[in-house]
């Protein structure tokens, strides 16, 4: 008799986004000892001998045996830099979530017990959160003489306090819904104080939403830091030189890439293609766990439509 | 017999909470755009300098004499009044034309196929809403350079030159608020037709058409009316990247062309509080013509389908 496995709503995607994602932490830590060059090394102009003829190549230079990514418009190396920026992205989303998480569960469960969550300033005023960091970051980012850890986590703490509304809100509204539930209630009323009801009966139901939110915050937090670029704010910081006009991404992170690069896009349209798969990867990697959680969720708690 | 007449000053009363709002979000705007010249850093060490915070106080003193209006965008003195209204209505075109499209497209198609939002390609749609705006208007612009440099044909423009562009533009703006609404609409018209007063109208003998007219529709417009800060935010967001990855001239570039002080970051010219404080005042009136508008439309909405009045 064959016994048929039941599968559970979304594994594959799971699974899928758990792999991908592990393959980039492997690329984050140990990409740099297998990078062909060091960050700092550039090519410009390169000499080649090609049957008894030399000829001069310039940077850009398209992928090859030497380049296998090729090379930006300075001559660097784009392998080299993706192996090194990789770390960058990864733990700054990484830190983003666990801060949102932290402090929104915090935050959110206290107000939850007294009152259902506001919608009152939520527009900002029309201004977005990744404008309100531009203003925020302006004046340390470019040319900084911050030591880049210390930079890199400035940045990583504001983009997290910028985006606590979004996790605060769903933990306030789910924990003011659970706190007038009857077994809350026959806590309170036998003298139960406030934390231990927070943490014995709230937060068990809440940890289901945890990893959900989780990930869905390192999509954010991933999102937020690719707009930032596209105004070249680069997380850890931006150097410009003035003649010629340069701009760099300081750790080479993957959405500064994409930023620094973009101007390429009619001229050497592979030359943004490249960072812009890398950044992909990561988001499709968050984005197929996140997938997988919520199909999980629905099909757990889904109902059927009468119509 | 007609209600009698409330007065000016009970009316006033009224809209007080709608005043103070406004003004705390101009504040908010003196506050933010202050931010840069106090958040700096020297010598390795971050530094605040919160006397900055008093240009707020200068610029207001400033709109007496007109001072505060005026700035410089590279070789000519601009006017806030006279000289960005251009820019704020090439801004407000496209924002309107996102909003159109996205509530022409969305909502539709979100209530008629909310039974198939689990199918293969509704779910890669969803997948896509969750990639950030830049990256479907960079893989635009990265689809038309490609096919030009293979054809040799220009499909449509990548970049604002002489005239505003339309055709990647309105892709890219519209394609981000039809599919939110696309999403927002499937799950709430999946959620209110699991509910019981849908089963007991079966019961009833009603018809399927009349259940969705008269009972599902009705529950979606509070759901829609409920997420328009929302949605109204989401398009203004689009619209900054936008305009600065397609070179629209709009009053958001314009903040970053001519606001700030490096020379080859966004464009020319020293830090200029009195623009950008004018550009975020420009933002703002699009964020309440807009909402306004969306609110209108579900205003209408409202009367035509609860008709509740």
């Amino acid at each position: 008799m064959t016994v048929k496995r039941r599968r559970h709503g979304g594994a594959g995607e799971f699974l899928a986004g758990g792999l991908l994602f592990c393959l980039l932490a492997l690329v984050a830590f140990f990409g740099p000892r297998f990078a062909p060059f060091s960050p700092d090394f550039s090519e410009s102009i390169r000499r080649v001998t090609v049957e008894g003829e030399t000829r001069l190549i310039f940077a850009p230079e398209a992928p090859g045996p030497r380049h296998p990514l090729g090379t930006d418009m300075w001559g660097y190396d784009l392998l080299t830099l993706l192996l090194y920026g990789a770390r960058y992205t990864l733990l700054a989303c990484f830190a983003v979530a666990v801060l949102r998480l932290a402090l929104g569960l915090l935050f959110g469960m206290t107000a939850g017990l007294r009152r259902p969550p506001t919608r009152r300033l939520e527009s900002l005023g029309g201004i977005p959160a990744f404008v309100l960091l531009i203003f925020i970051f302006h004046g340390l980012t470019i040319n900084s003489s911050l030591p880049v850890s210390r930079l890199f986590a400035f940045q990583v703490v504001c983009i997290a306090l910028v985006g606590l509304p979004g996790v605060i809100v769903p933990v306030q509204s789910r924990t003011f819904y659970l706190a007038r539930a009857e077994y809350v209630e026959a806590a309170r009323s036998l003298g139960v104080g406030s934390l231990r009801i927070l943490r014995r009966h709230i937060f068990p139901h809440l940890r289901a939403d945890c990893l959900s939110l989780f990930v869905t915050e390192m999509i954010h937090a991933l999102n937020l830091i690719g707009q930032l670029g596209i105004f070249y704010i680069f997380l850890g910081g931006t150097i410009l030189t003035e003649s010629p006009p340069l701009l760099h991404s300081v750790t080479h992170e993957w959405a500064g890439l994409v930023g620094q690069l973009r101007t390429k896009i009619s001229s050497d349209p592979w030359l943004l293609f490249i960072p812009l798969s890398a950044y992909v990867l990561v988001l499709m990697s968050f984005q197929l766990i996140s997938q997988g959680l919520d199909k999980h969720y629905e099909k757990k708690y889904a109902r059927t439509p009468y119509v | 017999m007609p209600p009698p007449n409330p007065g000016l000053f009970p009316r006033l009363l009224r809209m007080f909470p709608a005043l103070a709002k406004g003004l705390f979000f101009l504040l908010l705007i003196l506050f933010i755009t202050s931010l840069p010249l106090v958040i700096r850093q020297s010598e390795g060490r971050l530094v605040l300098r919160p006397g900055y915070f008093l240009l707020a106080l200068d610029f207001l003193e400033g709109l007496a004499d007109g001072r505060s209006l005026t700035f410089s965008a590279g070789d000519f003195r601009w006017h806030a009044l006279r000289d960005l209204p251009a820019y704020f209505l090439l801004s407000l075109f496209y924002l309107l034309l996102s909003c159109c499209c996205g509530l022409l497209i969305g909502l539709p198609l979100g209530i008629a196929r909310y039974r198939r939002r689990h199918s293969w390609g509704q779910r890669a749609l969803f997948l896509l809403n969750s990639f950030p705006d830049f990256f479907l208007i960079m893989v635009l612009q990265l689809t038309v350079a490609s096919l030009t440099q293979l054809t040799g044909i220009r499909i449509a423009s990548i970049a604002m030159v002489s005239r505003p562009p339309l055709l990647l533009p309105g892709i890219a703006l519209s394609f981000y608020p039809a599919l939110y609404l696309m999403r927002t609409m499937a799950a709430a018209t999946h959620e209110i037709s699991c509910q019981g007063y849908i089963l007991c109208a079966l019961a009833r003998g009603f018809s399927r058409r009349h259940i969705f007219v008269r009972e599902i529709l009705p529950g979606l417009v509070p759901v829609l009316e409920n997420d328009l800060s929302k949605l109204t935010l989401m398009i203004l967001s689009n619209l900054f990247i936008a305009e600065q990855l397609f070179m629209l001239q709009g009053i958001t570039r314009i903040i970053f062309l001519h606001g700030f002080t490096q020379r080859t970051i966004y464009g020319s010219g020293g830090y200029q509080y009195g623009l950008i404080v004018c550009g975020l005042v420009y933002v703002f009136l699009l964020y309440l013509i807009t909402r306004f508008a969306l609110g209108l439309l579900v205003g209408l909405a409202k009367r035509i389908i609860i008709r509740d009045r």
